[in-house]
């Protein structure tokens, strides 16, 4: 249990960390709005992987309600409510039929976050067309959840030998 | 916790899962310089799920989407749309791609704005939530 505390110490630490690196990376630029890294994800999909689901949902859940509220404002915050949680639901979903692994985990958990932040800005300004950017969101978290999933696998290996798990 | 993160029938999927959305993404490229776009007509202004404008694209105008406190700056400068200043908290709106063809979009979650263009003539109710 204590030991348990430290690492969601730790995992929470680093993906508000995480988090704020990405609010330096002017991503607006592409013209798209939404699209981002996701670098917090990586610690979320590594926690899934090298904890119990419940952790990895406690951790993702602190996260983004910290993020939200130091970095962000309201409108972030349920934007990432949306996009973390459905994700996440569906990450473990697929990582329990055991389809994929770390990679295609991440890779659909990149996409659902996306899809979970477009059905929210849909009943904000209560308009369908902003399905509009669906394809360039959906490709664009397939791009970056198969990187930060790449780059987990790396993590969860060495991580996995050190803590003979 | 003895589940493995890799294996031939994981790497299997995930080639087939790539693959598929690579395809959809040359696909949706395609489309896109493809698909003939007509120049578009009208700007329509929407807040809150309600129409709050509609300018013809080929006049040059500004206009102050204003709710309360909360206003996005919208110009019309030769035939494209932009926002230059918003009052929200992102600016997402303000960075994003200016707008001329038919369909294309600006929006701003904050201030539940949404800047589409429209062909002009047949400009009915087509697509707008009630």
């Amino acid at each position: 249990m204590k030991a348990n505390v430290a690492r969601y110490g730790v995992l929470v630490a680093l993906a508000f960390i995480f988090s704020y690196i990405e609010t330096l990376i002017p991503f607006e630029m592409i013209g798209i709005p939404g699209i981002k890294l996701g670098l917090a994800n990586l610690v979320v999909v590594v926690a899934m992987y090298t904890m119990r689901t419940w952790d990895a949902f406690i951790i993702s859940l602190v996260r983004i309600l910290l993020v939200g509220f130091t970095f962000g404002n309201l409108y972030s915050a349920v934007y990432g409510l949306c996009g973390g949680l459905l994700s996440f639901v569906v990450m473990v979903l697929i990582k329990k039929a055991d389809w994929f692994g770390i990679v295609g985990v991440s890779l659909t958990g990149g996409i659902f976050h996306n899809i979970g932040q477009l059905i929210v800005a849909v009943l904000v300004v209560e308009n369908v067309k902003v399905a509009y950017y669906f394809p360039p969101l959906l490709i664009a978290g397939a791009i970056t959840g198969t990187v930060i999933g790449i780059v987990a696998g790396m993590i969860v290996r060495r991580l996995k030998k050190l803590l003979q798990i | 916790m003895a589940e493995k993160i890799k294996t031939a029938k994981h790497r299997r999927n995930e080639v087939i899962l790539i693959g598929i959305v690579l395809l959809a993404a040359v696909g949706y490229m395609l489309w896109r310089q493809l698909a003939p776009t007509e120049p578009g007509g009208e700007v329509v202004v929407q807040t809150d799920g309600k129409e709050y404008a509609r300018l013809p694209l080929s006049e040059n105008a500004e206009l102050d989407i204003a709710q309360g406190e909360r206003h996005n700056h919208l110009v019309i400068k030769d035939g494209v749309a932009t926002v230059t200043e918003a009052t929200c908290p992102d600016k997402q709106c303000v960075h994003q791609a200016d707008i001329s063809r038919n369909g294309e979009m600006i929006v701003c979650l904050p201030n539940q704005v949404l800047i589409t263009i429209e062909h002009g003539e047949d400009a009915e109710l087509d697509g707008t939530a009630k």
